[in-house]
């Protein structure tokens, strides 16, 4: 039989940690992070080439301006637009007259294939005082809008083009961005070993703290604090549910005498022994605390007054067996006082009084018995 | 300070390896990479690597508690 768990926070859950989890925690968020950043470093190329073309288009145009209009400024007519827009590309290329030097917000509406380009949709996508762009389907269209020599109308060129093909962006990421990003995954795995190092170690010491709070270190056995802190969570179940439990408090016969004898080591050492055989005595569900030096407390929760007579007897006659400590025969016995809630005693301190009394009685007697209240 | 070796022979050939190929692919052919930035990168990860495989001591492992060294049963350890 073993006796039963009384940690309040088990070891083995406390120390429970998936490595794994940890870290693909860490690393997956690191891969969310990176495809998020090449999604947005494939849009602001797409933009920054947008840019460029504007610029590049309204420097184009401004120089094809000033040829087309030669040296006098005189109104620049139909057949001059004409004939600028015929230098140019028809196909990627849209070159049309605009009423007045103001922006007009009317309808004014261009058709281009079957995209139609209104004079605010043009307003709308302005990146800077050169033009803009917009998107259409798969196509973007640039468009710049220049002031005609002479004054009066302006203007609009409007390029349409098609953005970089996905493998020229993939030959870009692979010679830019994937070895970063490589990096940037090896890093985390790096940081994330780190901080799971330091999250077992604070794991481990906040165990060792909890074990020094609630147990006894020389047995191992639940320490007084854990014992009260059991019997007071009993107590309130007893109370809501109606039932009983016993509780035992027991003394070793001849402990001293051990300890004067054969000196203190023999006497812990005596003392680990019998703490091994309370757990091999008591029942699963029982609690066996130490207390003091060679004082225990039993708790026999959920046991009618015969099991727990078994068990005290079972008890008193394994303590009473012989040892060999450290080379040496000892013999001890163990007097018993016994207490039942609530039939002896409806309060904690009540209880571990009429108990203990119990057990002065046993020792009184002899040592080596059990004493009931 | 005098580093604790946790890494096996094997561990440490491949390591060199690695840490060759990174330096040569990236800065000095270009084959994985012009990029400069790449390239310094790949050269500190080759080198970080290179190190480890002349030490024997490899911090990742260090910190996770992981060892590929098996010392010989008739060596003497000393502290």
């Amino acid at each position: 039989m073993t006796q039963k768990t009384l940690n309040p926070v088990p070891a083995s859950a406390a120390t429970r940690h998936d490595k794994i989890k940890f870290i693909g925690m860490f690393v997956g968020s690191v891969l969310i992070g990176v495809v998020l950043v090449l999604v947005a470093v494939f849009n602001a190329s797409t933009e920054l080439a947008a840019v460029q073309q504007v610029s590049a288009m309204h420097d184009m145009m401004r120089d094809r301006l000033a040829k087309t209009a030669g040296s006098r400024q005189t109104a620049f007519g139909r057949d001059k637009i004409e004939k600028l827009a015929a230098g140019l590309s028809t196909e990627n290329y849209r070159v049309v007259s605009v009423h007045g030097d103001q922006p007009q917000t009317g309808e004014q509406v261009w058709a281009w294939s079957d995209v139609r380009i209104s004079r605010e949709r043009i307003e709308r996508s302005r990146i800077s005082t050169q033009g803009g762009y917009f998107e259409d389907g798969p196509d973007i269209y640039t468009w710049s809008l220049l002031p005609l020599p002479g004054g009066g109308d302006q203007l609009l060129v409007l390029h349409r083009y098609q953005p970089l093909a996905a493998s020229t962006l993939f030959g870009i990421y692979q010679n830019r961005l994937i070895v970063p990003a490589a990096f940037a995954v090896w890093m985390t795995v790096w940081v994330s070993l780190m901080l799971n190092g330091l999250v077992m170690r604070l794991r481990a010491q906040k165990d060792a703290v909890e074990r020094m709070a609630w147990q006894d270190p020389l047995t191992g056995l639940p320490n007084r604090n854990l014992l009260f802190k059991t019997l007071d969570g009993l107590v309130a179940r007893a109370r809501t549910e109606n039932r009983s439990f016993s509780l035992a408090v027991v003394d070793l016969d001849g402990f001293k005498e051990v300890n004067d004898d054969y000196g203190h080591d023999t006497g812990d050492a005596l003392l680990q022994q019998v703490a091994e055989r309370f757990r091999q005595a008591v029942r699963q569900e029982d609690v066996v605390a130490r207390t003091g030096g060679d004082e225990f407390i039993l708790l026999f929760p959920d046991s009618g007054a015969e099991g727990c007579q078994a068990v005290c007897a079972r008890i008193v006659q394994e303590l009473g067996a012989e040892y060999r400590v450290l080379g040496h025969r000892v013999r001890i016995s163990a007097s018993m006082g016994v207490a039942r809630f609530p039939e002896d005693a409806r309060e904690i301190d009540e209880l571990t009084r009429k108990a203990d009394e119990s057990m002065y009685t046993a020792k009184r007697s002899g040592g080596g018995v059990v004493c009931y209240s | 300070m005098k580093l604790k070796r946790n890494m096996g022979p094997v561990d440490q050939v491949i390591r060199a390896v690695v840490g060759v190929s990174l330096i040569y692919l990236g800065p000095v052919s270009e084959m994985l990479t012009s990029d400069f930035m790449s390239g310094m990168l790949l050269t500190l990860v080759g080198a970080l690597a290179l190190f480890s495989a002349a030490t024997g001591y490899c911090p990742l492992y260090h910190i996770s508690g992981f060892c590929t060294y098996k010392p010989k049963d008739n060596a003497v350890s000393s502290k």
